[in-house]
């Protein structure tokens, strides 16, 4: 491919599904919450994963001469002559921020993908192996996912990858997984209706790189279904049960994963969903590594809260990152039950990446306590040894924790069920030591506690609140 | 100098009623749940209003405005986020100094959160605190002690301290029970983290430990258990550090 190579020559233009949004006098305490200020201008384009950029309206202005493509110098000249202005000071002034905005696609080169209007690649009635296309659940450029429905009418997802530096293998290795895991570990992930490599593409970055059917997964990612639980349980201690239970679940369920000789590769609480019965359901297999495949071995990422400490080790010292083994895992997925029990991360990472690495090789958690759970020291000191900096100090497996978990909730497992009431009564009556506290069967404390708890939640009282869970021990 | 709080003063009353009220299931219930029981006394309870009021984005673009006010705060301090806390943390650090221990804890109702920052991030800067953290989560903001304030020794926690409680005097308190009052309201009060580990949490566990061992001998189990502690050097009308009570006593 030849065409212009200096930059006076190169001829860009503002996608037209770019938007230029500019705060009003009506909205501008709205525009400020989110750190837009009056003169200034947010540049974004939906279905983008790049965040928006903020411009000032000068800028804004001149970026509205690349409606049509044309070269810098172009827009410069025509902008001035607008507007009035120096060209050669409006080009210095202008030309940083058109470049971060050409980095972020938001100012494309003529002629590339980049510069075209973000398009579904799919349309409803499309087939996909045994799948017909409903509608679009999401579409940004490097990839869709669509709803669909099976020739027996059961509901399916579609997912459509582009080929970047790793799209095609990313389905094709999801491909894999699947496969063996509807071998050997049946419900554990989405079954795997059809899969359409596309062997077409060439070499724009935004070719399609293959299209997935897959069952339909009911659920929520992890963490939103343990803050759900949180949020909604009319106790403290009814939440904290079934946190454990969910936590359990989620380590069988990468015990299982572990055991049909994948390992995930991705753990993070959006790939693994959770259902209104608690079953845990792991998803997004496309870093999967896949024993006695020529999925083997898989292109690593290091980032974040689950990345664990020997990766971590890898990437501050630069050298390449290593495979994922079932051990390196075992503490990503302690790392994810961590933020179950207690709504936040493990450890609180720098923004800086090199800090936040080293604290992933050096820093020890607090204690459940101190993140804002009930203690549980048989469940703490489960987490602890799966989340050893040494692997070698680790479970031999993950099914190892994960019985060892169970067996942690076995021995903390409290009591009591009981149902809501709005409660009408003065608190003064439900203290501790009174005729109510001396009569009360466990049955009613149960209903006691709940009602308190709905009227804590209901006016913020701390002393309801309070009552509430003494009652619930009751 | 700081004054003595009276029995009655809102945090040794609030205090009182948590060590009482979790005696009265100390029989039924292990050292890690009372402990748990204990250190959530006095939290506002996570509902489904509270969680959609105090979403975790609110509170970030409420520290965010109110901290637009103070240009020093981003010179002086380096800023941290995540899931439990935001925290600034003193730029300049001597090699030497003591580790700050001393701990100021600010604790308004979560409705005057956003009315006590200028406040907080003003006196911050005014005394030179080495470091302090505000709740970061919904569950952050709903916890009597959402924000604390750390110093390297006693003099300066107190002077901030009192600053503090001077000023917020129009606030409605939530205060954190198991901590020194300051003032009279109860919206300040102060701990001193041991080695190792936090104030409350050790004085919970203390406490805990002896409710748990009172209710096996049976009786009076909240005054069996305060008589353990006070026989620790623990002060159980004022919940000080120990050798902050003694300074108040004399």
């Amino acid at each position: 491919m030849t065409g212009p190579t200096s930059v006076a020559e190169r001829r860009y233009v503002l996608p037209a599904d770019v938007e230029l949004l500019a705060p009003t006098e009506k909205d501008a305490e709205a525009f400020a919450d989110i750190g837009l200020r009056a003169g200034e201008v947010a540049v974004l384009r939906p279905g983008s994963r790049e965040r928006p950029r903020v411009v000032p309206a000068e800028a804004a202005a001149l970026l509205e001469c690349f409606r049509r493509p044309c070269t810098v110098t172009d827009a410069v000249l025509a902008h001035c002559a607008q507007w009035g202005g120096d060209p050669v000071s409006t080009l210095e002034e202008a030309f940083p921020v058109l470049v971060a905005l050409s980095r972020a696609e938001l100012l494309a080169l003529d002629g590339t993908g980049a510069a075209q209007a973000l398009a579904p690649r799919l349309q409803p009635g499309d087939r996909v192996g045994s799948v017909t296309i409903g509608e679009p659940l999401r579409v940004v450029r490097d990839g869709e996912v669509w709803r669909g429905r099976t020739g027996l009418g059961e509901r399916a997802a579609v997912k459509v990858v582009v080929a970047g530096a790793t799209g095609r293998g990313l389905l094709a290795r999801e491909a894999a997984a699947l496969g063996r895991l509807a071998e050997r570990a049946a419900g554990l992930a989405p079954a795997l209706l059809g899969f359409e490599p596309d062997t077409t593409a060439g070499d724009d970055r935004y070719d399609v790189s293959g299209t997935l059917a897959l069952s339909w997964v009911d659920g929520r990612p992890v963490d939103s279904a343990a803050h759900r639980m949180a949020a909604t349980k009319a106790l403290p201690l009814a939440h904290e049960d079934e946190a454990r239970d969910l936590a359990v679940g989620v380590a069988d369920a990468y015990s299982r994963l572990h055991e049909s000789g994948v390992v995930h590769g991705d753990v993070h609480p959006g790939n693994v969903l959770v259902d209104a019965c608690g079953t845990v359901t792991l998803i997004d297999f496309g870093l999967a590594r896949v024993d006695d495949t020529e999925f083997a071995d898989a292109p690593r990422t290091a980032g974040g809260e689950y990345v664990d400490p020997r990766t971590a080790a890898a990437a501050l010292s630069g050298g390449p990152l290593p495979q994922v083994t079932p051990v390196d895992e075992q503490y990503s997925v302690a790392a994810l039950i961590w933020r179950v029990l207690t709504c936040g991360p493990l450890l609180e990472l720098d923004p800086d990446r090199a800090t936040a690495m080293r604290q992933v090789c050096e820093e020890q958690p607090l204690s459940l306590l101190e993140c804002g759970a009930t203690t549980w020291p048989e469940g703490e000191r489960v987490l602890r040894r799966a989340l050893a900096k040494d692997p070698t100090d680790r479970y031999p497996s993950m099914r190892a924790m994960a019985d060892a978990l169970r067996s942690a909730v076995a021995e903390a497992r409290p009591r009591r069920t009981g149902t809501r009431e709005t409660p009408t009564c003065d608190l003064s009556r439900f203290e501790v030591g009174g005729p109510m506290w001396q009569r009360a069967t466990p049955a009613l404390s149960a209903d006691l506690a709940d009602a308190l708890f709905d009227l804590a939640t209901r006016t913020g009282d701390t002393d309801a609140a309070d009552l509430a869970r003494i009652w619930s021990l009751h | 100098m700081l004054t003595r709080p009276a029995p009655d003063d809102r945090l040794p009353r609030l205090t009182r009623t948590a060590v009482d009220r979790v005696a009265a299931v100390a029989g039924r219930a292990d050292v890690p749940v009372l402990a748990g029981l204990l250190y959530r006394s006095g939290s506002v309870a996570l509902g489904p209003r509270a969680a959609r009021v105090w979403a975790p984005t609110w509170i970030g673009h409420a520290i965010a405005r109110a901290s637009a006010d103070f240009p020093r705060l981003a010179t002086d301090f380096t800023a941290h986020s995540s899931g439990h806390w935001h925290s600034w943390n003193r730029v300049a650090r001597l090699d030497g100094q003591p580790v700050p221990r001393h701990k100021v804890y600010v604790s308004p109702l979560p409705e005057h959160l956003l009315e006590a920052l200028p406040t907080l991030f003003e006196t911050a800067l005014r005394r030179g605190v080495p470091g302090f953290k505000i709740g970061a989560s919904t569950e952050g903001v709903l916890r009597p002690d959402k924000i604390v304030l750390y110093l390297r020794d006693a003099a300066e926690a107190d002077a901030v301290a009192q600053d503090l409680a001077d000023a917020l005097t129009e606030l409605a308190p939530q205060g954190v029970p198991f901590t020194g009052q300051v003032g009279a309201s109860g919206i300040v009060s102060r701990g001193r983290d041991p080695e190792g580990t936090s104030w409350r949490a050790w004085l919970i566990d203390e406490v805990a430990s002896a409710l748990h061992a009172a209710a096996a001998e049976g009786g009076d189990v909240s005054g069996r258990a305060l008589e353990r502690l006070a026989a620790r050097d623990i002060d159980t009308a004022t919940w000080w550090p120990h050798d902050l009570a003694k300074e108040l006593a004399a």
